[in-house]
């Protein structure tokens, strides 16, 4: 299989940037996740790569061989759009022969590779169905066999799961990943939800606004974001403007308006810099009364939004509205109009340079 | 050995010859050669008598501005044609809008039967139509009339209404209808429900969303009625109201404004001196169509797009006593009592006559009976073959080509030889071939067919442009990242998904070139298909008129079949 490099992608349409200055590095088997929010630019990062779209500047190698001058039909590139895109015209069987048989693959080669990969996604014995009798789990699996059955070295996923309830979608991205392991293809999964990124990616690309904004493995972006757009989008972040007082090998001390400090991780930040200090809610605990400590904010809970395993308290306090994500068993005492205490350890939080055109901007979605 | 040899380097060139076909420059060769097809000889040709302002401006002075009366002659003409399809497209509107919503709105059984009886007068040729109307609404002298014939029409103007009530109305409905149904109801009843009255919803949401609908209706009634020839010359001959005199190099009563380019033809082939005065008349009156035909549509379009629907004012007394209880039930009684007395009914009156007129027939000319209907089928089916050829690769270059604008205006040229009025389009082609024509170079047929196409190959472009449009882009780009070539991808993932509009399309194509009268005689007078057939008969004042009922029911069944046919084809396909 096949490793992937991009170098400076840059795309643009009529009153929009869709991709800038894009460069990655994905190595040959591993399964890679593009997360980011809708209009991030993931679909049009996917169709460049496909062949799909041309890029206006920039360039894409195949295993070290740049591919720009390819067309689709000969780059050997799977991709998979957003509605799976079955040819209703045509069964089942068809359909997942459709690339053999397009690039005239001896008859007994074909039909081999067409009843391997219906048996790899389960669907052996629905070969004469029509798309449109099959559900949307099975129209998946039936894309995803078509786009496999080609012997593609790479492997594009355009949000695979988004059609699909819940339930299925956990089942699902396990078994996707654990295929594309098993055939030790190079895939490319773009979705927007971070928990399916953190659940199966060997690597995070995260894309804001045609940027990358940061890369790492699922742990790194979770506890190491470079950023408070990851911090935020990445799970949900409590962040704290002011400025840098101090910061040395241990820690940094950031003096918020209220003349309240926080410590949070070293950087290397200027001193009296304004800077913003982002801290994961799940990393934030609460507990009953009222004290004063490092990192402590005395409240009273607004609301706890019971999420099964865990409760998120939502407390309002001297600098606004704050949550922590705590477990379930351990925050029991923590319903509406408690006084409570909200503090997080001084290693979970990080610090950064106050985002051009302000937080607020910096952490939007859309 | 041998066999296994040979197999396998025809597949190498086979695969030679796909990779070939496929690449960008053989593609961009192709679609250019359809391009210059469609322009050099099917668009310019159209447009080519304007040239004639040019190039005859000296005959123009002398043969016609010269002459009051052949100026009166031809405004008055054009007069006619553009005052009968004003008057008609108003009155279709205002029947078929409470029709269309009926249709849409209500489920009953029979719909499908309706929808048909709505469309059949579009199966018979335009002539018939003609003879037919006459035959119910006017004093025919020389016919004996079938029982319950009303006999009270005997003005041009209000007998070619009546005609153009038939020829257009299934059009206007059709319009109204497919708008319609791509509506979301979701509209009006959110207007409902928050306390607005039916008429008011109607009035206020669901209108100002069907600008489209009512702006192509009223285009294509328009078009059809200034484009028709046959129709108007058999209605008027029938009644008696007009006919060509060969003999005296002229024509008595009032023609419409294609009917008088079908009579100059008719009689320069027989007038030879004169030519000169007779093509400057037919330029000038030709030009005169065009322009107007164009103008009117932009300026309908520009209406229908702009014209500010009274949305504030809400009568919430007036309209409620007009949504419930009597008078929708009168509106939709009148819709439906326009559509039974004014349309149907004249439409297939000459059926009576066929049963009731037989002893009339005597002698006929079985032989040109024949060899025009198979004349008729000939031209039809050649410019049908001709429409798919370069019809669906322009459909597919204005969708999927690279220049997406050039595509959108290429779009709107498709329909130009639509909008200009057949008989004046064969006019322009006319002249346009004629040296090469005049020197041996090209078969008259060729010309003939030639101008069938610029008329009928709209229908095959617009109902391929639609389905492509239609149809998920992502479906041909999947086949391509699957590896298949453009032209694989075209044979086995577009075409199969388009394959039943393009049929509908061929078949509206090949009904609409066998009810074809005007084109005909503008380009050779001499072409007897069977429309001309018909209309011939009906000229002379002893003609066969029980011949030409025959003709006309030959067709009407010939076309029915295929409107049949068609239905079924796209039955279950949205």
């Amino acid at each position: 299989m096949v490793s992937l490099r991009i170098e400076g992608l840059r795309k643009s349409f009529p009153g929009v940037v869709a991709l800038e200055d894009v460069s990655l590095e994905v190595k040959e088997s591993d399964y890679v996740v593009i997360l980011g929010p809708t209009g991030a630019g993931k679909t049009t990062l996917l169709r460049t790569i496909a062949g799909l779209t041309k890029q206006d500047s920039g360039n894409i190698y195949f295993d070290g061989h740049p591919v720009d001058r390819l067309a689709s039909f000969d780059r050997g590139v799977a991709y998979l759009p957003q509605n799976y895109s079955l040819f209703g015209h045509m069964t089942v069987w068809d359909n997942v022969a459709f690339g053999p048989t397009v690039q005239d693959w001896e008859m007994r080669r074909r039909d081999q590779i067409v009843r391997e990969m219906l048996n790899l996604v389960h669907l052996s014995d629905r070969r004469d169905a029509f798309p449109r009798e099959l559900s949307g789990g099975m129209q998946q699996r039936v894309a995803l066999a078509r786009a496999l059955a080609t012997r593609a070295r790479i492997l594009l996923l355009d949000e695979p799961l988004r059609a699909l309830d819940a339930r299925l979608r956990m089942e699902l991205r396990q078994e996707l990943r654990t295929l594309a392991k098993d055939l030790g293809i190079t895939t490319l999964h773009v979705t927007h939800d971070q928990e399916e990124a953190i659940s199966i990616a060997d690597q995070i690309i995260v894309l804001r606004r045609g940027k990358v904004v940061q890369v790492g493995s699922p742990q790194e972006v979770y506890d190491t974001h470079q950023d408070p757009f990851v911090a935020n989008f990445v799970g949900e972040a409590n962040f704290f403007e002011g400025v840098l007082e101090h910061s040395g090998p241990r820690n940094s001390v950031v003096t918020l308006p209220i003349r309240k400090q926080v410590v949070g991780r070293p950087t290397d930040m200027a001193q009296g810099a304004n800077v913003v200090l982002g801290v994961k809610t799940d990393r934030c605990d609460v507990k009953p009364g009222h004290f004063e400590a490092e990192n402590c904010f005395p409240g009273v809970v607004l609301r706890s939004l019971f999420l099964g395993k865990r409760v998120t308290v939502e407390v309002e306090t001297k600098v606004g509205f704050l949550k922590a994500k705590v477990p379930s068993d351990r925050a029991q005492f923590a319903s509406e109009g408690v006084e409570v205490t909200l503090r997080f350890p001084p290693d979970h939080a990080i610090v950064y340079p106050v985002p051009v055109g302000g937080l607020q901007a910096a952490l939007e979605v859309e | 050995m041998v066999s296994e040899n040979r197999q396998v380097r025809g597949a190498e060139r086979r695969k030679a010859l796909l990779a070939f076909l496929s690449k960008e420059r053989t593609i961009d060769a192709w679609y250019l050669f359809v391009l210059v097809f469609f322009v050099f000889l099917v668009l310019i040709p159209t447009v080519f008598v304007l040239s004639f302002l040019y190039t005859g401006w000296g005959d123009l002075q002398t043969f016609v501005f010269a002459k009051a009366d052949v100026l009166a002659q031809i405004g008055s003409a054009v007069g006619l044609s553009f005052g009968v399809a004003l008057v008609v497209t108003t009155i279709d509107l205002v029947f078929g809008l409470p029709l269309a919503w009926f249709i849409v709105r209500r489920d009953f059984r029979g719909k499908n039967l309706l929808n048909t009886l709505i469309d059949s007068p579009l199966a018979v040729p335009t002539a018939g139509l003609g003879f037919s109307v006459a035959l119910f609404w006017a004093l025919s002298p020389a016919v004996n009339p079938p029982p319950l014939s009303l006999n009270i029409a005997n003005t041009p103007f209000v007998l070619l209404t009546f005609l153009h009530f038939t020829t257009t109305f299934p059009y206007m409905v059709r319009s109204l209808s497919a708008i319609l149904e791509q509506l979301d109801i979701e509209y009006e009843i959110a207007a409902r429900t928050c306390g607005a009255v039916p008429v008011t919803a109607a009035r206020t949401v669901t209108l100002p969303l069907f600008r489209a609908g009512i702006a192509t209706g009223a285009i294509l009634c328009l078009a059809k009625a200034l484009s028709d020839t046959g129709g108007a010359q058999a209605v008027l001959q029938t009644a008696r109201l007009f006919a060509i005199q060969s003999q005296n190099c002229n024509f008595t009563g009032t023609p419409s404004g294609t009917v008088l380019i079908a009579a100059w033809r008719t009689i320069g082939r027989a007038c030879a001196a004169e030519a000169g005065q007779l093509n400057a008349g037919l330029a000038l009156t030709a030009i005169i169509m065009i322009v107007l035909s164009i103008s009117l549509l932009y300026v309908v379009n520009l209406v229908a797009t702009r014209f500010r629907f009274p949305l504030r004012r809400v009568w919430p007394g007036v309209e409620r006593r007009l949504s419930y209880g009597a008078p929708p039930v009168g509106r939709d009684a009148f819709a439906f009592a326009f559509l039974a007395l004014i349309v149907l009914i004249p439409s297939f009156f000459l059926t009576g006559y066929l049963i009731t007129g037989s002893t009339s027939l005597g002698t006929a000319d079985w032989g040109t009976f024949a060899g025009s209907v198979g004349f008729s089928f000939l031209i039809a089916g050649l410019a049908t073959i001709i429409d798919l050829t370069f019809g669906v690769p322009l459909a597919l270059y204005i969708t999927r080509g690279p220049h997406r604008r050039l595509g959108a205006f290429l779009d709107s040229l498709v329909n130009v030889p639509y909008i200009v009025p057949s008989a004046a389009l064969g006019f322009s082609l006319f002249l346009f071939w004629k040296p090469l024509v005049d020197a041996g170079a090209l078969p008259v047929l060729a010309v003939i067919v030639l101008a069938h196409v610029g008329f009928t190959i709209p229908f095959v472009v617009r109902n391929a442009v639609g389905a492509l449009e239609q149809m998920d882009p992502s479906l041909d780009e999947t086949g391509r990242t699957l590896g298949a070539k453009p032209l694989q991808t075209f044979r086995r993932i577009t075409f199969p998904v388009i394959k039943p509009a393009i049929l509908a399309g061929s078949i509206m194509a090949f009904t609409r070139s066998l009810g074809e009268t005007g084109a005909t005689i503008a380009v050779s007078p001499q072409a007897i298909t069977a429309p001309v057939f018909i209309v011939n008969l009906l000229n002379i004042k002893t003609g066969n008129f029980y011949l030409a009922a025959l003709t006309i029911a030959v067709l009407t069944i010939a076309s029915a079949i295929a409107m049949l046919g068609m239905r079924y084809f796209t039955r279950g396909v949205k």
